[in-house]
């Protein structure tokens, strides 16, 4: 059972490595911006994501080649234009970032890894990561967390850590 | 404006010290600061001899002799060390920590506060003052509108001294940097910091001069200097300028403050230094380039 | 002996207490407190909420107001140490003897802990802050070896804290200002170290450069670890020598030594790290309540587990963990 997990994860894993680059724009984008602006409702209102404000962060998913790339308007998160460089730059593999979402690794540890690069403005960078850690997980779904823990350590499992 | 000679912070031999030190009286120094504010292990002169140099400055001259006392302390014999210069019985004391503060205020004694002591604020020179502190050597680090913002909220002022010429003493550590430099620990340190008497440069991977190792201490890369901003000085109400011993040309350092003084400011006869601190900025900025800086 | 735990947030504090934690120290999000970063720390509402989670489960509350107090703006310090006596904190970590002297003649009951950035490191200096401003412990700065810490336990007049693991600060805090002399922000008045808006971290040919306000301060090749930015960590020339000339990225772990400080009468233990996040806070914590109970329980017979030491490895600043200052060779 077990064993027919791990093959469907890895085929999906190397899927997903194939068919993600050659996409021009990754397709989940606007509906990854539109479920911050849904979980992050809370933030957003207290002007605790303020510091984004016409500024833009790229999140750079390297072994999928994603990048998603955030800016913030009028007390919403929006796609950036496409032309505009990027503020600050958080990359990382998806497995990393998965890791960090499900509360498996602490981002300054993969940091010291040399696992996650942060590029331009620091700060911008240094905020997110400190807002996305105080975000309240009791506010995720509990299937959806568990989903997220489970996918994360498959993929932990059968991603190489570090950049060859 | 009186100018005092700050303790020194480097290891000199025994015989470098004192020779120093008399070449000092003709100076036109007001004050001059005596003692070991660096390491406890530094022997060529221990806390007697400091006295005892004090003793023969002091027949010597009528410049102000005070006491410094050690900044980072850690084992009983630091203490004991601290103990001896706060118990001398007849020169006011620079307290480098609060244990000095304590031992001094016990004994109800008046002393001064060394730049490593960290008062930051009006609330906190007017309880050191209610202990008996007397003057006030301002934090290296503090720029003129922080001074300002405490001297203006200050009931009752101390004198105020401002460390004005020198590489500034930065940190302390429980590590010896030069002993860790030539693969020693600090028990062991052989004593090698005495072999640069000012101190062991050390520059980023692009040649850049940052810090200065001296032991346990890291002082600045480039020295402060305060020279063109004598008028602002005078203007904020510093009593006292703190010259910090060099191992050569001192009394060049002094002969231009001197004129300062004596209406005399020439600039140009110190080299540039840095001034990023006092302008309220980083530390190792030169904001007033070579001519005299003006308040704003 | 107590654990005493950061949090950097709401879920790391939750982290903290789930995970065993007898006390959590938090601070405010400005520069009262000296992990002054952007998105950190807690304001009014979290601070709130922090209090009854840590109420309903028993444990205390530290307020860490920690850096400096500038004189213009005395007043935002004095209403950090408002707001923490407001909230019923079981203490204040304070570091400025003009705060002391606001919090001790404003709020008589509120419990003073002297923190480590008032870097004092003897019996006298102890006794000044007890008799001045009733400082009930103090916690002592990474800078004296474990006899030391041994024969000020012995003659201090307060309860003492000691550091147990965490990113190593090699210079006596509080009395430290490389990072102003370069970026003009420093712990003491600003609550930070190499702030991040002067950080910049830049891949050139093969290599990682990092510098603070333009100044290079390291250059890593693609296998090596990386550390802080701050400035003793960095790679530097000296005596035409390319060397870690300060100091290592490293962290402290000095929970071999358990046994020897809580004989010699250490009240508290406490565990750095309130900038990262609610993982590593679970994961710290846990191998430190196992490891204190274990010494509570067994006492001589303590023995470090490899399970502990990979935990805290992992999660290290620098890939060694070390015993800093408290072995005198590292000295």
């Amino acid at each position: 059972m077990l064993a027919v997990k791990r093959s469907i994860s890895q085929l999906g894993y190397r899927f997903g490595c194939k068919i993600l680059p050659l996409l021009p724009s990754w397709p989940g984008e606007v509906a990854f911006i539109k479920l911050l602006n849904t979980r992050l409702s809370e933030e957003l209102h207290d002007g605790l994501f303020d510091f984004l404000d016409n500024q833009v962060l790229e999140v750079n998913v390297t072994d999928l080649q994603i990048r998603l790339r955030v800016s913030k308007r009028d007390a919403a998160f929006v796609r950036a234009l496409a032309d505009v460089e990027a503020d600050s730059t958080i990359s990382a593999n998806f497995a990393d970032f998965l890791a960090i979402a499900s509360g498996r690794e602490d981002p300054d540890t993969l940091f010291f890894q040399r696992r996650l690069c942060l590029g331009g403005q620091t700060e911008i960078g240094l905020t997110v990561k400190n807002r996305l850690d105080a975000f309240d997980r009791s506010r995720i779904p509990q299937w959806a967390l568990r989903w997220l823990e489970v996918i994360a350590a498959e993929l932990a499992v059968i991603t190489p850590k570090y950049r060859e | 404006m009186q100018l005092a000679l700050g303790p020194a912070q480097y290891y000199w031999r025994r015989n470098d010290i004192n020779h120093f030190y008399e070449a000092m009286l003709s100076t036109p120094l007001d004050i001059i600061y005596l003692g070991e504010v660096v390491c406890g292990k530094r022997h060529e002169l221990r806390a007697a001899d400091w006295l005892e140099r004090a003793r023969i400055l002091a027949e010597a001259t009528d410049k102000q002799i005070v006491l410094s006392t050690l900044t980072l302390l850690e084992s009983n014999a630091d203490l004991n060390w601290v103990r001896k210069i706060c118990d001398n019985g007849n020169w006011l004391v620079e307290a480098n920590d609060m244990s000095a503060v304590q031992l001094l205020s016990e004994a109800r004694l008046p002393f001064t506060c060394g730049p490593a002591v960290n008062i930051y604020n009006h609330k906190a020179v007017e309880h050191l003052m209610s202990m008996g502190m007397v003057r006030w050597t301002v934090p290296v680090e503090m720029g003129s509108q922080q001074l300002s913002g405490v001297l203006n909220a200050c009931e009752k002022k101390p004198e105020v001294e401002v460390f004005a010429y020198g590489h500034m003493p930065l940190a302390y550590s429980a590590r010896c940097f030069t002993a860790r430099h030539h693969g020693l620990d600090k028990d062991n340190c052989a004593y090698r910091c005495m072999e640069y008497p000012h101190g062991l440069p050390l520059a980023s991977q692009e040649g850049e001069e940052l810090f200065v190792i001296n032991g346990i201490q890291t002082l600045s890369g480039e020295a402060v200097n305060l020279l063109s901003h004598y008028p602002q000085l005078c203007e904020r109400g510093i009593d006292i300028l703190r010259l910090s011993p060099q191992w050569q040309q001192m009394a060049p350092i002094i002969d231009a403050f001197d004129r300062a003084r004596r209406d005399d400011l020439d600039p140009q006869l110190l080299p540039p230094g840095v001034d990023g601190y006092w302008c309220d900025r980083p530390g190792l900025e030169l904001i007033a380039r070579s001519g005299i800086a003006t308040s704003e | 002996m107590e654990l005493v735990c950061p949090a950097g947030s709401l879920p790391a504090l939750e982290a903290a207490i789930d995970n065993g934690a007898d006390a959590v120290y938090i601070g405010f999000s400005d520069e009262t407190n000296a992990r002054n970063f952007g998105g950190l720390n807690f304001n009014d509402k979290n601070a709130l909420r922090a209090l009854e989670r840590i109420r309903n489960r028993g444990r205390k509350l530290y307020v860490a107001i920690n850096t400096y107090a500038k004189p213009d703006s005395f007043t935002r310090w004095q209403a950090a140490v408002d707001r923490a006596a407001g909230l019923n904190a079981d203490a204040v970590i304070l570091a400025d003897i003009g705060l002391m002297g606001y919090a001790q003649r404003r709020h008589p009951d509120l419990a003073l802990h002297l923190s480590v950035q008032a870097s004092a490191t003897s019996a006298p200096a102890l006794e000044f802050y007890r008799q001045q401003f009733g400082i009930r412990r103090a916690v002592l700065p990474r800078v004296l070896s474990l006899k030391q810490v041994q024969q000020l336990t012995a003659a201090s007049c307060v309860e003492l804290e000691v550091f147990g693991f965490g990113s190593l600060c090699i210079m006596a805090e509080g009395r430290c200002h490389l990072s102003s002399y370069i970026t003009g922000e420093s712990p003491n008045k600003n609550g930070v170290c190499s702030p991040a808006k002067a950080v910049e971290w830049r891949k050139v040919a093969n290599e990682l450069e990092t510098r603070l306000n333009g100044v290079l301060i390291d250059r890593f090749a693609d296998h090596e670890n990386a550390g802080y930015p701050t400035l003793c960590k960095g790679r530097f020339i000296v005596d035409g020598k390319r060397q870690h000339a300060l100091e290592e990225p490293t962290s402290l772990n000095s929970m071999a030594l358990l046994p020897e400080l809580k004989a010699a009468g250490i009240k508290a233990i406490k565990l750095e790290g309130r900038q990262r996040s609610p993982a590593y806070v679970s994961q710290v914590v846990r191998t430190w309540r196992e490891a204190i109970d274990q010494v509570l329980q067994h006492g001589d017979d303590f023995l470090v587990k490899d399970r502990w030491q990979e935990t805290l490895a992992k999660n290290s600043e620098g890939k060694q963990t070390t015993l800093g200052a408290y072995d005198r060779p590292w000295q």
